[in-house]
Order: C-alpha cells, then structure tokens, then sequence
C-alpha cells in the first residue's frame, strides 16, 4: 500500500509516520507539504490511501479531498484535525476516515486493518 | 438486491426513509422496526447489507446499536441518518458508510446511494441517451435533449475545450499554463489549473457523465468513450469522400458545420484548427453544390452556394460556380444581383475586380 500525507503545517505527525513506517504492508508512505505537489503526485501515481491535514484552514483542507475523491473515487482519504467538528463534512466528502489529534495508534491501524481487509476482498 | 432494514423510533422518518427508497429499484426494504432492541434481533435472520439508523432512540444510543449490528454481522454498512451532527466522529470510529442529516433531501440520499452502489459493485444505471459535444457554432455539450452543461468559470469551459481539442493525447502541463495562462504567475497558474481540472470532473459528475464516457487522466489527457463529437464526425465524414458525387456523405459533413469551431470564444489556440475546419467546409460546399448541379437540383445549389458566399465573400470558386449555376439556368437577374454585389465587396473591402474568368460567364450570360 501507498500513502501519501498532505501536511500544511502544524505538529503532531511524527509519531503516526513512525507508526505508519512500521505497518509492514505500506510499501512507501510521502509527507507531502505543497497542495499543488501533492495534486499532481496523487494524479499521477495513484496511491491507496492518503491522509490529509486539516490544519488551520479547514476549508482547503476539504476542498483537497474533494479534489482528490473527484480524481478517483477509490482513493481513500483519511481526514485528519484537531477538531472535532469537520467529521461530517468529511462524510460529505465521502471520506473513509477522520482521526482526531493527539492521534492513537489503536485508531490508526484500526484504519490501517480495515483498508487491507477491504483491499484483499477487492482482489479476491 | 440489497436488502435495507431501516430504524428509526419515530414512525413518519421511517416513512420519509421508505419514500426515498422507493426510486432505486437496486434496494429492496426487508424490514422496518421503530424497536432498535427489536430490529438487532431480526437483523442475524434478514441478513441484510445495508442499515439505516437514527441515533437518539430512548431505547438504545443509535452508535451502540450500530456496534450490536456489527458484532453480529460484521459486513453490513451502516448508514446514519440523524437529526445531530456531533457524532459523526463515532460513526467514523466504526466505519459507518454514511451520515446523513435529517431532514434527509433527495439530492444528498442520491450521494448515500451511489456509495451504497459502488461499495457493492453496482454500476448504477446510466442514461441510454447520447452525450452530444458541439464544438461548431457555439460550443455546447449535454445529454440529447436536455439543457447544455452550465461551466462555471469561462476558464473551465476553455480548459475543458482544450483538453478536447487534444482528446486522446497527453498534454503537457506547460503546453497547458502556455496556451491557457500566458501571462500569469506560474504559481498561481498551476494552481488555476488544478482547481480547473477538479470543477471540470465535478461539473461531469453533477451531469451524470461517468468516466466512461469523459474521462481525464494523468498529465492532462483526455479520453472520450461513446459520445457524439460533431468536429471528429465531420472529420471522418470528410475522410469517407472519396469523389465529388458522394452526395449523402457531402450532406453528412455539410450538416454538421453548424457554425465556425468554438464560434464567439477568444481562443487563440483554437485559431488554426478553426482556419482548418473552415477551409474543409468551404470544400464541401463547393463539392456538393457541383453535386447538386450535376444531378439538375439547382435550388438546393442555389441555396447552398448562397449560404458559402454569405460565409465567405472572397471564396472564388463559390462564385464562380453561382455563376456557372445561373448561365445554366438561364437566371439573368440573379446573376446580375450577385455579381454586382461581390465587384462592390471586392472594388471596397480590397480594391481589385474580380476574376477574368468570372467576368466572362457574366458577360456570357447578360
């Protein structure tokens, strides 16, 4: 599995990248800093999963989901904020996930399972 | 067939939910239960693969009756439908499909369906109907008959034409900030073009226009599926004639010239393809005009070299052929009125006189 992280700032990512750098079946995980880049870079190469950032521009923060989700549909997108007040506007996007910071692990990879089960059922 | 149980404690949200239902012939009800304790009891037996649930029941918390649900059938979709929104991060913790807010409309239930549909592998059915692309005269596309497609910036509708235009290719990036962009930031342009692209897929999505019809994919190319694209038609058309007495393909590509490429838009990129496809048509109208001539339809002639004139005053061959038209048909006053007519737009638009050529058959008719 692919994930690509778009990250406009703020803290608190460290401890999921090390997570994420440990689950063994995501092949390559990108923190991704430019809107702009990150567009292209999921445009392109299609990953499965991406995580965005909803930082202190909330807005932008779903516009990108949106953008990504009218790209391809089956591109997961996990939101994730320090807020709890954007999950339904994530459902709106059509989001998979939305992890509230400080972001627990067993909340992660309950996403991380579940993207995988859902994945070999798809192959299958 | 995907059976739906719906929950709800109050009898006429059950009823609404049921309303909505009714239009997708995709999901059939197999139960209804203002009851949660009740409906998690039948659930294991109905063994359905969606749920709708309210979540403020005074019986049980509609999260924790979700949770029930899950622990019995692990693989039923979940879909809240509520009158509170804060508890949409939950929803999120037990992989809800959907969270819907009450009251639920029609156009939000349609978004909650087409999940339900593609989580299943369900195509959902499409429209037998055309999509129509129209580049010549005024640039349209839309459904056969029904509304065109409204853009919502000029910007989009260009970029979505240019993107046509090189339909089928791989357009640079910077081909695209080039032509599109000239004189912006390259920053902000590249921005412009993102937002662009996402409003174009949206706008498609909104009409109903799946990816197999328009799709556009990786360093910007688009590809078409079946859909009806009348320069490509005129194109293939054109290619089809093989001699000047091809009349029904003649007619074909004549038709389908309804205008000039992209008419009344400022888009210089579009020029030499515009310059192009004029010139194509300009030879049609004269190739089917000697058509008709052959086959004695001198009205149609007539007609046809008239509408080629009024496009394209300085096109020789098109008067000369009027000419030629008129001295067979013995019309001394229509030859009169149009040679006088195009001397006057030569002698003031250029200064010059017409063609030796053309004088002559004029002279030969009067």
């Amino acid at each position: 599995m692919r994930v690509y992280i778009l990250d406009t700032g703020g803290s608190g990512l460290d401890k999921m990248l090390t997570w994420l750098s440990e689950n063994t079946r995501i092949r390559e995980v990108s923190v991704i800093k430019s809107q702009d880049v990150f567009l292209e870079r999921v445009e392109r190469e299609r990953p499965e999963l991406v995580f965005i950032r909803l930082g202190n521009s909330e807005i932008t923060g779903l516009k990108m989901g949106q953008m990504v989700k009218a790209m391809e549909q089956d591109i997961r997108i996990v939101f994730v904020s320090e807020e709890k007040d954007y999950a339904l506007d994530a459902y709106e996007v059509g989001a998979y996930g939305y992890l509230l910071c400080p972001i627990e692990k067993k909340k992660l990879d309950n996403i991380l399972s579940k993207s995988n089960n859902r994945k070999l059922i798809n192959l299958m | 067939m995907i059976k739906a149980v719906l929950i709800d404690d109050e009898r006429p949200a059950l009823r609404g939910l049921e309303h909505l239902l009714k239009n997708y012939d995709e999901i059939e009800i197999s139960g209804m239960y203002t009851n949660p304790l009740e409906a998690i009891d039948k659930i294991p037996g109905i063994n359905p693969g969606i749920v709708f649930l309210d979540i403020n029941m005074p019986q049980l918390q509609g999260i924790d009756a979700a949770s029930s649900i899950l622990d019995l059938c692990p693989d039923i979709d979940i879909i809240f439908v509520t009158a509170y929104d804060q508890y949409a991060i939950e929803a999120f913790e037990i992989h809800a499909l959907d969270y819907v807010l009450k009251p639920v409309s029609g156009e939000r239930f349609e978004k909650t369906i087409h999940r339900v549909m593609k989580k299943n592998g369900i195509e959902q059915k499409g429209s037998e109907e055309r999509l129509a692309i129209k580049c010549f005269g005024r640039f349209q596309i839309g459904w056969f008959q029904q509304e065109p497609i409204k853009w919502r910036t000029e910007k989009t509708k260009e970029l979505f034409a240019f993107l046509l235009y090189h339909q089928g290719q791989e357009v640079s990036k910077d081909e695209i900030l080039d032509k599109l962009w000239p004189e912006v930031e390259i920053e902000k342009a590249v921005h412009q073009l993102h937002n662009g692209i996402y409003y174009i897929r949206k706008t498609l999505e909104q009409y109903g226009i799946d990816r197999s019809l328009i799709n556009i994919s990786g360093s910007y190319s688009m590809k078409l599926g079946i859909v009806s694209l009348d320069a490509v038609l005129f194109d293939e058309c054109c290619t089809r004639i093989k001699n000047d007495s091809d009349i029904r393909e003649l007619e074909a590509a004549e038709a389908l010239y309804t205008g000039e490429y992209f008419e009344g838009s400022d888009w210089p990129w579009a020029d030499l393809e515009r310059e192009r496809l004029s010139r194509q048509y300009g030879g049609v109208i004269v190739s089917l005009s000697q058509a008709y001539i052959e086959k004695k339809q001198f009205n149609r002639a007539d007609e046809l070299l008239l509408k080629g004139f009024n496009r394209n005053f300085y096109d020789e061959s098109i008067t000369e052929l009027l000419m030629r038209l008129y001295k067979k048909t013995g019309d001394k006053a229509k030859a009169a009125k149009h040679f006088l007519e195009y001397t006057r737009i030569l002698k003031e638009e250029l200064g010059i006189k017409p063609q030796e050529n053309i004088q002559k058959i004029y002279i030969s008719i009067k």
